[in-house]
């Protein structure tokens, strides 16, 4: 079984033509800045987006737990007491309670990502796992790897890279392309932000560029952190050492994912970073392609 | 690429208050002389307009002739007398069908203007004098005899074109006096070739490039003082091959001055946008009668004809396609187009590539990297649903020439030039507010309006209802525009026009009479997709879930969901809508298509020719009579948008893009010949690749025509707060594109509103 929040249909920027993008749930990272906070954590959630609330209150009377309430005109939710049942969700018609994370086994899934094959087929393009980190559900992932390449569907997985070998080996063999992102050099500033050491990410990005794999990589540019010349010059520098990667890329940072730190009853802790100016990142690129980087633009 | 003289020319035609210095509005002196005839008048109000149009010269250009602001005949011909009978035409018309206007269940348009194509090759190789002598010979034709009717319209038709020869000799003289007040000798040389062109044609036939491009802009610049806009150039690539190559392979012209020629033609389609923008289009209150009462006749008359000043758009131009082989007709002339469009960026003359498998890939490869900049430029056809489209008109009148040559009016119309009357923007069917008819048993307001039904006790006797009622209301449309079209044909005309039109003048019939070899009537449509997610809801709400009766739904969309917001979230939110790529929606849809084109068809005009039906709305539609609708059962309230052609329903697409590809083509597009415009919306960043997989998967699917938007929606409210930043925005608004920052506050917001196939 595969745990998944969210299926895009027809995306066309994580990786080659028209994709459909599998996002799974649960990550070994929790970067600040991360903008999918419900991928975090490898188990169903409820998202309370309040500004959708309509106080109709079928929640108060449905929830089994009584994490419900209404004070001056407020619908109050006491996460504490959730088990995450989803009962609310189910009849909430604003949507402004919402189950995040949904089981598919499979099979399941991959018959259901089947049906726009004619789209990946006139593009070029196919499936991408992202997440959260697809390799966290390595076993699963590859089953469902398997069964789209036995369909002839092109396969692509969006991982940071923080996985064991065994999960890296399983999935391997199944895949055409893997974009893979990488965030900062040095390992006590990633431990920091990241919430792990990046040891191991550079040593599983040597070991998939050794194969014949497309490599994309991919450098989340955010304000503060990593957008200063040394920082990216560090990734530079290690990523010049690895032969076989096909483009790299920079992503601006963005703060689309805010609201659902709120809905997910969590602090935003990037409130006070703005999205870098085009100029900037222009600048960040010129460095990395000056270190004879694939470089490809966003 | 673009000289110094083009930059020049366009920095003029593109800047009004520029424009103005060298073309200045005008006051045409006329008086209707009430003794005459309206049509003798209408000729006589033509002619003042020929012989005072003030001549005006734009530096670098090297054509004569000049658009901008102007009068024209129409309705300046009139006397006040007919004025009061137009006001009290609706003498002996239904009750029931005044109601209907009203109540905005449509809009008649009974004598709508432009929406042409001339044959251009008639007076290229005839020239003007040759038109001018085969009048003379029908006039003289004793065997068959002439109506009074008939022998007004060829008289006038005469008339008017002496008047055109005179008006171009005008010119000349202008020229000649320009050559010899100038002490600068190239200027000189060029001001005396400038006059020689314009004395040789359009009077005889034109044997160069230039004389060609003189001929076409001279004649459309004329023939829109007889008519109002909306005379598309069509398959302008091919007819003006002959000259084009002739001049390159004698070496009259080089690569690059047969370029600075062509550039210097196609910008004097932008004087009239550049007029429009500022005074037409953005105060165009659309079409029909507006909130006004529909018992007064001159409320049925497009504001266009009455209002309104001379608004130069739906210049529609062709290219490519395939030759009398049927092979690929894509020449140089096709890649100059595009060029001109996207070097210059001009939103006039709009192009439509004909586009089929045989189409040169590197052609299409450059339109769609044109497209990804966010044009909107140029538009893609596809010949073989429209081939099989016309087809399946019955009765029609096409050879496979005709077919193979079709091209696009006005906007998006499929249409054979240079013989055909189609009318294609004469009304536009409310199919949102029929559902609401439909719950009430064919009463609004208070009013019977249409059908009495026993109450649907299932779903499918209530779609069966919808669809009586629908077939009911086009039959009223029908009805009150059979009745108004003769009337109204007494007191507008376009005579010039018409001899442009392949057997007009054999026939000695103007094209409003019957005169053009093909010869039908269009009925459009608004709120398609709001009509099927409504229909939709009706059937889970009340027949499938039984969760309320028709009734209760109904008290509540009365109450515009006063009360039921928590219902109306769930009717947005957990009732499938069109555009996701569901098949129970997408069925309802075919449906409706189905039998809304079937019953269009089956309809015949005042002169027992057939409608052809159109599923496109128009910009000012969706919000006109989206106002005028109450709240539907989609969970759109009282007098918000309708949706727009065959998109999906604003802020209803969720399932991406593969679902909302699957939903548009769910239908067969070739049912409706009268247009099937598919708007394609992209947020922004799309790479060319998708925009033509897109676009080749629609082709090969069955669409019709495809329209592309790439704009960003932040972008776009960016621009409505800092318009100063955003002058070159363009995007596209229905069959056209506009700049952003020009459009009115209410279309740049139905604009954001709508979309986006990537989200």
């Amino acid at each position: 079984m595969l745990n998944v929040f969210d299926i895009q249909r027809g995306s066309y920027h994580d990786g080659p033509g028209i994709r459909t993008v599998v996002f799974l749930k649960g990550c070994p990272l929790c970067c600040k800045w991360c903008q999918n906070p419900e991928s975090q954590a490898n188990i169903r959630e409820l998202m309370y987006y309040e500004e959708k609330c309509i106080l109709c209150q079928k929640c108060v009377f449905v929830c089994p737990q009584d994490c419900y309430s209404v004070q001056e005109s407020h619908l109050i939710y006491d996460r504490s007491r959730c088990i995450d049942c989803g009962e609310c969700a189910k009849g909430c018609n604003t949507e402004a309670l919402k189950i995040s994370g949904e089981e598919w086994c499979e099979e399941t899934l991959a018959e259901h990502l089947l049906g726009d094959k004619e789209f990946f087929d006139i593009s070029g393009g196919g499936v991408t796992l992202s997440g959260g980190e697809p390799l966290l559900q390595y076993k699963s992932c590859s089953t469902l790897l398997k069964l789209l390449k036995q369909n002839n569907i092109h396969t692509a997985i969006e991982t940071c890279g923080y996985a064991s070998d065994k999960a890296i080996g399983e999935v391997l063999p199944y895949l055409d392309c893997v974009l893979y992102d990488v965030k900062i050099a040095n390992p006590k500033k990633h431990q920091g932000y990241c919430g792990q050491n990046n040891e191991l990410i550079f040593k599983n990005l040597q070991r998939i560029s050794d194969t014949d794999i497309s490599l994309h990589v991919r450098i989340p540019v955010i304000p503060a952190i990593n957008d200063d010349d040394e920082s990216i010059n560090d990734l530079g520098e290690i990523l010049k050492s690895v032969k076989g990667i096909s483009t790299v890329t920079l992503i601006p940072y963005h703060s689309l994912g805010k609201n659902k730190y709120r809905a997910l009853g969590r602090e935003y802790e990037c409130e006070d970073i703005h999205p870098l100016p085009a100029q900037r990142i222009r600048t960040l690129a010129e460095i990395l392609h000056g270190m004879g980087l694939p470089m490809e633009q966003m | 690429m673009v000289t110094e003289r083009i930059r020049n020319v366009k920095e003029i035609v593109t800047d009004l208050d520029k424009l103005l210095c060298y073309v200045p509005f005008q006051k045409i002196e006329y008086q209707p002389d009430s003794n005459k005839t309206p049509m003798q008048r209408f000729a006589a109000a033509f002619s003042a307009v020929m012989r005072q149009a003030e001549i005006c010269h734009i530096p670098g250009t090297r054509f004569a002739g000049c658009g901008g602001e102007k009068f024209y005949a129409r309705p300046e011909h009139l006397v006040e007398a007919e004025f009061d009978k137009m006001k009290n035409y609706p003498q002996n018309c239904k009750e029931e069908i005044i109601q209907a206007i009203n109540e905005d269940m449509f809009y008649i348009l009974p004598y709508n203007a432009g929406h042409i194509i001339e044959c251009h090759e008639l007076f290229l190789s005839q020239g003007v004098n040759g038109i001018i002598k085969m009048i003379e010979q029908r006039l003289a034709d004793t065997e068959a005899e002439l109506t009074d009717r008939q022998a007004e319209f060829l008289t006038s038709a005469k008339y008017e074109w002496e008047e055109v020869c005179a008006c171009a000799k005008r010119h000349a003289e202008y020229y000649q006096k320009k050559a010899k007040e100038t002490s600068d000798p190239s200027e000189q040389a060029e001001f005396l070739e400038i006059a020689e062109v314009i004395s040789k044609v359009p009077m005889n036939p034109a044997n160069t490039f230039r004389e060609a491009l003189q001929s076409v802009w001279f004649v459309y610049f004329c023939t829109q003082m007889d008519d109002v806009a909306n005379h598309s150039l069509g398959r302008l690539d091919q007819y003006l091959y002959k000259y084009y190559k002739h001049d390159i392979e004698t070496e009259v012209l080089d690569q690059e001055a047969a370029t600075e020629l062509f550039y210097d033609f196609w910008l004097k389609f932008t004087m009239g946008y550049t007029v429009s923008e500022k005074m037409g289009r953005s105060s165009w209150k659309g079409v029909g009668n507006a909130g006004e009462d529909a018992h007064n006749g001159l409320s049925w008359l497009v504001t266009k004809i009455i209002d309104d000043k001379h608004v130069d758009d739906g210049q529609t131009v062709n290219i490519c396609g395939l030759d009398e082989n049927e092979q690929d007709a894509t020449n140089e002339l096709s890649w100059l187009v595009l060029s001109a469009t996207s070097e210059l960026k001009t939103i006039e003359p709009k192009a439509v590539v004909k586009y089929s498998e045989k189409t040169d890939k590197k052609f299409m490869d450059a339109c769609y990297e044109h497209l990804a900049t966010g044009h909107g430029l140029p538009a893609i056809g596809f010949d073989e649903t429209g081939f099989r489209a016309l087809s399946m008109e019955p009765d029609n009148t096409y050879t496979r020439k005709d077919i193979i040559d079709h091209c696009h009016i006005g906007c998006i119309e499929p249409a054979v030039p240079g013989n055909s009357y189609v009318d294609p923007m004469s009304a536009f069917v409310n199919l949102t507010k029929i559902v609401v008819l439909t719950m009430n048993n064919g009463y609004l307001g208070g009013q019977k309006i249409g059908l009495n039904i026993s109450k649907p006790q299932t779903w499918e006797d209530f779609l069966a209802a919808y669809i009586k009622q629908m077939k009911h209301m086009i039959d009223l449309y029908v009805e009150g525009t059979n009745q108004s079209n003769p009337f109204f044909n007494q007191y507008f005309f376009r005579p010039l026009t018409s001899t442009l039109l392949e057997d007009c003048i054999e026939n000695a019939l103007m094209a409003e009479d019957g005169g053009t070899r093909h010869w039908s009537k269009s009925i459009n449509c608004c709120g398609l997709a709001t009509a099927a997610n409504s229909l939709m809801a009706i059937k889970q709400i009340v027949f499938d879930n039984k969760e309320m009766s028709l009734e209760d739904f109904n008290e509540i969309l009365h109450k515009n969901f006063e009360g039921h917001e928590d219902f109306r979230q769930k009717l947005i939110n957990k009732v499938p809508k069109y555009g996701n790529g569901i098949a129970e929606v997408d069925e309802i849809i075919r449906t409706l298509v189905e039998s809304y084109c079937a019953h269009v068809y089956s309809c015949k005009t005042h002169n027992g020719y057939y409608y052809r039906p159109g599923l496109y709305s128009f910009y000012a539609t969706v919000r006109r009579q989206g106002k005028a609708t109450p709240a539907t059962p989609d969970g759109r309230k009282a007098g918000e948008l309708l949706s727009l052609n065959i998109a999906p329903a604003h802020g209803t697409i969720k399932n991406g893009l593969p679902a909302v590809v699957q939903s548009v083509l769910s239908f067969d597009h070739a049912l409706a010949a009268n247009a099937c415009p598919i708007d394609v919306h992209f947020s922004g960043n799309t790479p060319t690749e998708v925009i033509k997989n897109i676009n080749e998967y629609i082709g090969n699917h069955g669409g019709l025509l495809s329209q592309f938007t790439v704009a960003n929606k932040e972008e776009l409210k960016k621009a409505q707060e800092y318009p100063e930043r955003y002058q070159d925005l363009i995007v596209r608004v229905t069959g056209f594109s506009a700049r952003f920052v020009a459009l009115d506050k209410e279309t740049q917001d139905e604009i954001i509103k709508r979309s986006y196939w990537d989200q």
